[in-house]
Formats: structure tokens, sequence, C-alpha cells
């Protein structure tokens, strides 16, 4: 059904004013007018739900987006949103303090380059055990695996933090403990910088592998069977059928997955790099440190809420520049995949 | 394209919606406001002369939780508030792990409240918002009593710019350091501990206990010995690095890091460190260990009797450390400050007086509810009889008019109160940084220096190399024109 | 799977292997977390962090039962919330899923872009703050537990994937011809056959709603309606407070007694993450066995 002229109808809801958009392509065909039909109502109504919860939640504090760009001063005896609007503009100088300030570009490597490898590896290796997992003979044994590789995932970091302190703690842990009576040398780890991108991912992955796991899997597991017989027949084997079959069957998802993590590519797990490395000490600064927890380093010595609100906005405005990106390069490889 | 008209469309359209509602209701809001004017002087006169309207004062403060007993415990005390001032109490008490989420919102948001508890550490930069009332006027002329009560330097202490935006809580309030020592331990070592007066003096005993016990003696986290720095006045910039020394009468701005005294302080902890004085992970540790063989504290001495030794469990002793330095910082550990926005700014004032000065309320805020959480004994003396009270007593309001325990022997506060009349003022008392001008320069300096002070303040790294690379980041951030600011600064107001 | 078309059984046997390994990875963690709840301070101190304590001690525990008043409304709080907020979520969410994966609905482009935009920006907590404590009216009341967390562009997206993928048109247009209403067809026909993602998304925000704390530390002072992981996380930072403050002086100090100890706190990072573990099992089976049940393409 060719739509090449379409006429969108927003209701405003304080009033009645109707805004009629009409959009012309061109096309020389016959043109066809989109009723608003009553099915469209019910759907409409349908939707209202979220519609009004997004309205609410998401839209309304909105107005916060131009903290940013004021110098927020209180304006006693009137409201928050008063002081607000009658605060001094300062267009992009919250910004400049942002980016200009020692760490900008230590901290934008950090966290997209963290980002990158826990994206691969958060694909790579789910995956990869989804499909082992699910070759298992014993389903019995597959579900009691599952379940207790789904354990890091309950675990909030800040509990996370007590038990890898229980292990690198130079004194006491677990780990030198180890050392010492099996002949090596303590590590200062706390003060070790080479260490922690191999901890910090290898954290990251035990937290998240169980749980993306279970997802794929979840995928894998609604693959038709047939698929697999037409495959033995034609003389595949089991690592053929994994490239051919599975893996192709759990594209739309997986896709879908690696865009939505793109979308957070420049904001990071604030307790993963904040609480497990004990709240970055300085040795490690540069090796650990993220948008995140420079921006809540900034908010505890009271930096103005418009500075911290500077970088949120620039790192949304970058997030949003990746995700549109990258929806849009799969959708020049595959139509299907891309969510937007 | 079709997407994109859609997507400006919608999100026009969408925000068009949410802006207009949002401007309604502020503009309602607002309207209210608009009645109860900014001219709170002249709005007090009238409400006094008109009307016996009780009015409810919302006091925030921070503390383990609401009691239990709230209710009962407000309605008892609002009986007798009601009789003297006219007043109710609404009291929001925010638990520690809340306290720096939930202040900063309220703070920001300028949320209805009539009483905040302030430190040291926000107070300034609240100020600098204008979330705070200026009584320097008010609580002259109408509560005077209030003000004869504290003395005249910590009034000083609490200005900014001049004009006083906060009530001081009379405690503590002069800062003393202290050597604490687990007394059996000491004597089973044969340590004249009152003869230690410098941290040179502890090198050779503490050495003699990490060997004779197989153990760091002088545990710290990663806050460090940052009572080397006490002697320097940091006007309350936050940046450590930044300071006066407390005596100094040419009133110099310096770098605290680069100086003889600091520095010698410096190679002392490192030395420790390196013989195992220190606990090698210290720059790690979040918290310390309730027992500790040795370690300094701020307080008073007797208080070795009555809080740091029970807390480890063990008998304490302690000596002198240096001498009792009152200044901006050590008067500001606690504030009450009045919202801008408040709409009984008299009544809140006469609140804190009555605090301050009536037994009856401090007792009733500091110990909870007569007959529930305490009761008075014969001598006008309190006996706890559950430890249920979840208020803070150090943020409400001073400590010399709570009524005495039972089992105290002896009165600790009247060492106090000495320790706060002999105390030297600062040479910068009641000076604040103004560094609006500087706040890039600043913000970087901070975040340079929180990087550092861990490690260079236990002791870890050696300070000779660690320090001039700190400073070495500081100046390319613009440390010099830090000092500079403050030196004007200084000279200006001391002129 | 075919027994013809099955791995060999060393293969078999090396899958087992790896797993095991992975999963005890995974487990060890709570084991040791527990083993520390339930040794002396004294070892602790002396000893360091052992899986094996030198000294046991339940202390920590006597010290949890002692304020199992405050633990039992807390939990009480955790799990209403919890089963509202799923509730409000899962049809709030199916709804709109729902409604979006409709190809011909007039409005699908603008709902769209509605829910896409909260996923890159937002306010910021302190404009949210604003509008439920003044717009909304939501400061100490539990709703400000529930509904700002009720939705999430995420699992709108998800839903809309499941519908449009796994709900055959045909089925939908039979039943229009038969003159039923978007409603009805949303009730009576796409309801009972997505358990599985239903079942997905409630649990996506069961673990949302049972982790969070952070609502309760912004809105709440009310001590009756702190959620679960709200009070044992207080108990958890509390001490930082006292870190963060030096110059607050020797009466500040004072309170350290108060707080907890170490032990004390493994054993309330342990009855954190009890309870939702042992429920999870019982998800699991109604999560997977659903999702083979619905992966059928028409």
């Amino acid at each position: 059904m060719l739509k090449t002229m379409l006429i969108f109808d927003y209701k405003r809801k304080a009033g009645g004013i109707k805004l009629m958009k009409s959009l012309n392509f061109g096309w020389k065909k016959q043109k066809v007018k989109k009723k608003w039909t009553k099915e469209d109502s019910e759907l409409a109504v349908l939707g209202l739900p979220a519609f009004i919860w997004f309205a609410l939640f998401s839209y309304l504090p909105m107005f916060g987006l131009i903290i940013a760009f004021k110098n927020y001063k209180i304006k006693p005896g009137h409201s928050f949103l008063y002081s607000l609007f009658m605060s001094e503009w300062v267009g992009f100088k919250n910004f400049k303090f942002f980016i200009e300030s020692n760490a900008f570009y230590m901290l934008l490597r950090n966290t997209v380059l963290y980002n990158i490898v826990f994206i691969i590896l958060g694909i790579l290796i789910p995956v990869t055990l989804a499909i082992m997992i699910s070759l298992i003979y014993s389903k019995f044994k597959s579900k009691v695996y599952q379940t207790m590789m789904f354990f890091p995932h309950f675990m909030s970091w800040v509990v996370v933090s007590y038990f890898v302190y229980a292990f690198l703690n130079p004194d006491k842990g677990l780990l030198n403990l180890i050392f010492v009576e099996i002949g090596k040398d303590p590590v200062k780890w706390y003060s070790s910088p080479k260490y922690w991108p191999y901890i910090l991912v290898f954290m990251q992955v035990w937290k998240t592998a169980g749980y993306s796991m279970v997802v794929y899997l979840a995928s894998i597991t609604g693959i038709d069977g047939s698929l697999y017989e037409a495959a033995v027949i034609d003389g595949a084997n089991k690592f053929k059928q994994a490239i051919y079959i599975t893996l192709p069957s759990i594209k739309p998802i997986v896709i879908m997955m690696f865009i939505l993590n793109v979308g957070k590519i420049f904001y990071s797990d604030f307790g993963l790099f904040y609480q497990v490395t004990q709240r970055v000490p300085n040795s490690l600064y540069t090796t650990v440190s993220t948008f995140d927890t420079y921006i809540y380093n900034a908010l505890q010595s009271n930096v103005a809420i418009e500075k911290t609100a500077a970088a949120s906005f620039f790192q949304a405005v970058a997030c949003c520049i990746t995700i549109l990106l990258a929806n849009y390069i799969v959708s020049k490889i595959d139509s299907d995949s891309a969510i937007i | 394209m079709k997407k994109k008209i859609k997507f400006i469309g919608a999100l026009a359209i969408v925000l068009a919606i949410m802006l207009s509602l949002a401007a309604c209701k502020s503009g309602d809001a607002e309207a209210e406001q608009n009645n109860v004017s900014s001219n709170e002087v002249k709005e007090e006169k009238e409400e006094n002369q008109e009307s016996n309207d009780i009015v409810t004062i919302k006091w925030v403060q921070v503390g383990s939780g609401m009691p239990a007993n709230y209710d009962a415990w407000k309605a008892n005390i609002d009986q007798y508030l009601e009789e003297k001032i006219g007043v109710h109490l609404d009291m929001e008490i925010v638990s520690w792990g809340n306290w720096d989420n939930r202040r900063s919102v309220m703070i920001n948001t300028n949320e209805d409240y009539d009483i905040m508890f302030t430190n040291s550490g926000t107070y300034t930069s609240d100020v600098n918002l204008g979330a705070f009332l200026n009584i320097s006027d008010l609580v002259q002329n109408k509560t005077p009593e209030l003000y004869k009560f504290i003395p005249e330097d910590y009034w000083e202490a609490s200005k900014v710019n001049g004009e006083i935006y906060a009530v001081p809580t009379y405690k503590d309030s002069s800062m003393t350091n202290y050597f604490i020592y687990d007394k059996e331990l000491v004597e089973s070592y044969d340590i004249d501990y009152t003869l230690l007066k410098e941290l040179s003096d502890l090198t050779e005993p503490l050495t003699r206990i990490a060997q004779g016990e197989n153990t760091s003696p002088f545990v710290l986290n990663t806050i460090g010995l940052d009572a080397v720095l006490s002697r320097y006045d940091q006007m309350s910039a936050g940046l450590p690095a930044l300071g006066v020394r407390y005596d100094d009468e040419s009133r110099t701005v310096v770098p605290v890091f680069e100086q003889e005294d600091i520095i010698r302080q410096l190679d002392i902890l490192h030395e420790w460190y390196n013989a195992g004085i220190i606990n090698s992970d210290a720059a790690t540790l979040a918290e310390l260990p309730t027992y500790r063989m040795a370690f300094v504290a701020q307080g008073w001495s007797k208080a070795a009797e009555t809080t740091w030794g029970p807390q480890m469990g063990v008998d304490a002793v302690a000596e002198q450390w240096g001498e009792t330095i009152v200044s901006n910082d050590t008067v500001r550990g606690s504030l009450s400050c009045i919202s801008s926005s408040s709409e009984n700014p008299e009544k809140a004032l006469q609140l804190l007086e009555l605090v301050n000065t009536d037994s009856y309320v401090r007792d009733a805020l500091y110990y909870g509810l007569e007959g529930e959480n305490f009761i008075y004994t014969d001598d006008n003396k309190v006996e706890k009889l559950n430890s249920d009270w979840t208020m803070a007593g150090y943020t409400q309001g001073t400590f010399f008019n709570v009524s005495q325990l039972v089992e105290d022997e002896f009165n600790q506060w009247d060492e106090v109160k000495e320790l706060n009349a002999n105390a030297k003022p600062s040479v910068l008392l009641g000076f604040t940084f103004d560094y609006s001008q500087v706040e890039d320069q600043l913000a970087n300096c901070v975040e340079i220096f929180n990087r550092y002070k861990s490690e260079i303040l236990t002791g870890t790294v050696d300070s000779q190399t660690q320090v001039p690379l700190m400073m070495e980041e500081m100046r390319a951030a613009g440390f010099d024109d830090l000092v500079q600011e403050a030196q004007s600064q200084v000279n200006h107001h001391f002129k | 799977m075919n027994r013809l078309n099955e791995i060999k059984w060393t293969t078999n046997v090396l899958f087992n292997i790896v797993f095991l390994i992975t999963s005890l990875i995974c487990i060890i963690p709570v084991f040791f977390v527990f083993m520390i709840s339930v040794s002396s301070e004294q070892s602790l101190a002396e000893f360091g962090y052992r899986f094996i304590p030198k000294y046991f001690s339940g202390s920590a525990y006597v010290f949890l039962w002692n304020e199992k008043n405050m633990i039992l409304q807390a939990l009480f709080i955790s799990v209403l919330v919890t089963v509202l907020g799923t509730v409000i979520g899962v049809f709030a969410t199916t709804t709109m899923g729902y409604a979006l994966s409709r190809r011909n609905f007039i409005l699908k482009g603008f709902y769209t872009w509605v829910v896409f935009i909260p996923m890159i920006f937002n306010g910021g907590m302190v404009a949210s703050y604003v509008v439920n404590v003044n717009i909304l009216g939501l400061k100490d009341s539990i709703w400000a537990l529930i509904l700002p967390l009720a939705i999430s562009p995420f699992n709108i997206i998800i839903t809309k994937t499941f519908f449009k993928s796994t709900i055959p048109d045909s089925i939908i247009e039979s039943a229009k011809i038969d003159g039923a209403s978007q409603f009805s067809i949303f009730m009576r026909i796409v309801v009972p056959i997505s358990k599985p993602v239903i079942a997905t998304i409630a649990l996506f925000l069961t673990f949302a709603y049972w982790n969070d704390w952070f609502q309760s530390s912004l809105y709440i002072t009310n001590s009756d309606l702190i959620s679960l992981q709200a009070l044992l996380n207080n108990m958890l930072k509390n001490i930082q407070y006292i870190a963060n403050n030096p110059t607050a002086g020797l009466s500040l100090q004072q309170y350290k007694n108060q707080m907890p100890t170490e032990s004390v706190r493994m054993a309330i990072a342990i009855l954190i993450v009890v309870p939702i573990a042992c429920a999870y099992p019982f998800f699991q089976k109604y999560f997977i066995t659903g999702l083979t049940i619905g992966a059928v393409k028409g």
C-alpha cells in the first residue's frame, strides 16, 4: 500500500486546535488519504496510560535541560521554576568548563573504550555460552547452571565491591594471603593501575554474562527444530549448524541489544567504576575514571548543579548521535533489524 | 525525511504542551508565594501584632532516621513550645546515608523548610546560591539572648561577605588535636605519653610497638592524617593546599604543601609508612577499625574517658598536640541556617534561641521523649532508658545546656568551655574567600588535590617527589591565580 | 532436539565442565560473603578475610534479628511496591507495545518518538524531584516508589518487537472482520499468547523495583515507608558520612557506635540477595518454557 500523502492529525491536549501536516513527495500516482478510523482511536486509547506516564515523568521534567545553560541562583520566596527561568543565561559556558577541564579527553577515552570492550565481549561470550548450553544433554543440569550463573545479576555493586575488597585488600585480602603462602610477593592491588582494565572487564562480564546468556537462550530455544533436521540431512555438522542456523535466527535480538548498548556508550555503570575500585584512588585515576565518576565526584565537592547538568547534557547528546548513527548503518545493511 | 519531520513535529508539540503545563503550574505556585512578600521584617511585624496563630517551623537535620515515637514526642514538645513562643515543630530527620543527596536537592530546588542543618562543606556555596537568609540584623535585634549567648568570635566565623547567614552550634567549636593511646599498651612498653608533644616524638615509641606487636600501631584510612594541615586556615575554599598559617600576622596566602613545617610532617609520615607503623592499605581503607593502638583525633582530654576509650573497649589516655585553634572551619562544623524563603524567620530564630537557652527544650531534642527515652532524676540529671532516640544532638544546638547523664561523674562540657575560651583565633577569622572569579581554576585544583591527598597524607608515597608533581599540575590549572586572588581579597578585608 | 542431531559425548562432558566452573565462579562470592557474615570481628581483624573463618560468630544475625520489626516492615513495603509496580508497568507497557506494533496505526510514528526520546534525554535528578514533589505531590508517598519506575522505553521496544513478530496479522484481521474492537482483540487474543513477553517484562520490572533504593533515599522520610533495599543500603552507607565530615568534631564521631560492624554489613548483603535469589528459580520455569511456546512463527 503506497501511501504517498500522509496527513497527521495532532490534537493539542488542552485545547481543540488541529494541526494538519501534509507531505507530498511528488509521486504522480494516485494519492491515498489516510483517514482516522475507529481502530486508530482504540489503539490511541490503548497507548494512553503509557503516554500519560511519559508526559508526566519524562517530558514534564525536561525543563531540567536548561539548567545546563544557566547560572542558577535562588530567588527567595519563589518556586524553583521561577528562579530557574529568571537566572542568568550563560550559553555554553558550563560546557566550556567541562570540555576544557583537565580530564575530558582521558574520561572520553576511558568511557568509550571500556564500553566498546564491554559491548563486544557482551555479545561474544553470552551468545557462545547460550549456544553451548542449549546443546547439553541434561535439561535439568542446564537449568541448574542457568540459575547459578544468574546470581551475579542480583548482587548490587556495593555488595560486589565488598567481596572484591575481601579478595584484593593488600593486608588481609584472600589473594595476597594466598600469594604469601606460596612464596610470592603480595601485590598492592589498589595502587597498581595496570591490572585494573582486566579486573574491571572481568567483573563486568562476571556480572552480566549469565543474564545475557538467558536472554539469548530464550531466543535460541524458539528456533524451529525442523530447520536443524533439514541441515542434518544436508550433512551439516553441529558447528556448521550453529553458524548457519542458530546465529542468523538470533540476529534480530543481537542487533537490538547492540544498538541499545551503543546508545549508552557515553554512559558507564557507575557502581562498577566507583564502588569496585573503592572510590577511585589516585593511582587508578587515569585508568578507571569515566564521565559518571567524574560527575559524581564533582557533585560531592559541591560544584554547582549547572556544571553537572552540562556534563549530563553532553553525554545525552553524544549518545543520541551515536545511536542514530548506529541505527542508520544497521538499517542500510539489513533494514528489518533497525529499531527505529 | 518523513521521519525527521515526524520527529520534529512530535517533539515540538509535546514539548510545547509540557512547557505550558509547567509554566501554568509554576505560575500558580509563584502567585501563591508572591503573596508572601520577600521583605520579611515588615511582614513579621504585621504577623506578630495581628494574630496569635501558631506557626509550624520545619527543621531538617541529619540523624539515624525519624524516631519511632515521633508523633508522641512532637505532641509533647509542641505543647511546651506553643506556650513559650507560639510554635509547632515539624522535623525531618534524614538518615546519614541519604543526607548528601537529599540535602542537595532540597536546597537546590528551594523546597519549603525553615531551618536546615549545614556544615562547612556546603555552607559557602549554598550562601552563594541564595539559599539562606541574611540574619545579621534579625539575630541582634529580635533574639538578643541568642546573640549574647554565643561568643562574638563565633558569629564572626559564620560570616560570609560580612553578613551572618547561620547560627553556629556552640559546642566543641574550637579545635584541639590529641594523641590518643591504649593505656595498657603504652604502659606495658614503658612509654610516658605525656612527654610526646610532637609527631616526631612518637617515632621511637611507635617503632617499638610495631616491632613488639608485629602490627601497625598507627592505623590510618583514606583521609590520612589531615590533622597535620590544621595549622593552616583554608579559607573555606575546600582546597587544603591553599591557606594561611593560623598565627601568621602578615596573612600571607601560601601553597600549604610547600611549607617547611608541613614538609617535615609529611616526611615523618612516609618514614612511618616504610617502617610499618602505618598500615599499608591506608590509602584505600575506607573506614577505621574500632580499636586502634594510637591515633590522632579532635576533642578534649576527658573524652578519653567518656568517649574514645569506651568506643574502643579499653582504657584510653590522651595528650594534647599543638594549640587550640578556632577558625571559620572549626566553628562551621555544625550550623543552623534559615531558608531565604522561610515565611517565619523570626519564629525560627526564636526557636533556635529557645533550644540554646532552655534546657527542657534542649533535652527533648537531645534525649527524646521524657518517660519513654529518658527520665529526670531528683537532682535534675538524666537517666537514659534506652538508646532508641535517633536525632543527632550535635546538629541541633549548644551542648552547654544539655542536662547531664547520671553516670557522668564530672561535667566534661566544662573542659570544652575552657578550651573554647582559651582558643587562639585564626588570623583569618571571619574571612571567606569569594572564589566566583576563579571557580574554574579552583574546581580543577580541588579535583587534582582529591586524587593525591590519600596517598600523600597517609605517607604511602614519598612526598618529596609527589608534592612537586601535584603542585606542578595545580599550577598548570591556575593555582597561582588562586593565590593572587585570595591574597588581594585578604588584604582588602583586613585593611 | 533430535537424538540423531546431538553433540558428541565428549563434547558434552567438556561443555559441562565449562559450565560447572563458570557457575561456581558466579556463586562463590555469595558464599564468601556469607562466610564473612558469620565471622567474628576479632577473627576478621586478626586473620583477614578467609573462606573458613577462625572464629565463628552469629552476632551479626543477632543484631539484625533485633531490628526485625524495621526489617519486616521494609520487606512488606518492598513486596507491595514490587507487586503493584509490576502490575501497573506490565499493563502500561504491553498496551503501548501492542499499539506500536500495529502497522496501520495513524499515531504510530508520534507515539514511537514519544517513547524513544526519553531514552536519550532526561531532565535530570533535580528537575524530576521538582516535578514529583511540587507538581505531583509525591513526597513521602508510596507512589513515589512505584510510579517513576513503572515504564521504560527499553521494555516497550521489547514488547513491540515481540508483538510484531509473533502475532500473525491474519488472526487480527479475522477478529476485526468479526467486529471485535482493538480492546477485546488485545485482551482476548493477544494477551493469552503473550505469556513469554509478559513474563520477561514482569521479571525486569520485579528486579528493578526490588533493587531500587534511590527513590526512597530521595523522597521518603517516614520510616514506615522505606523499602528493604533502601533500609539496608542505608546501613551500608551511613558509615561514610562520618568519614566525609572530619570538621564536625568529636561530637559527631560519637555516633560511630551506632553504626554496624563489618560482619553485620555482610549479613545485610546476604539479606538483600537471598530472597530474590530464591524467588528467581520459580520465575525461571515460567520464563523459559513460556518463551519456547510463543516462539513459533505463524
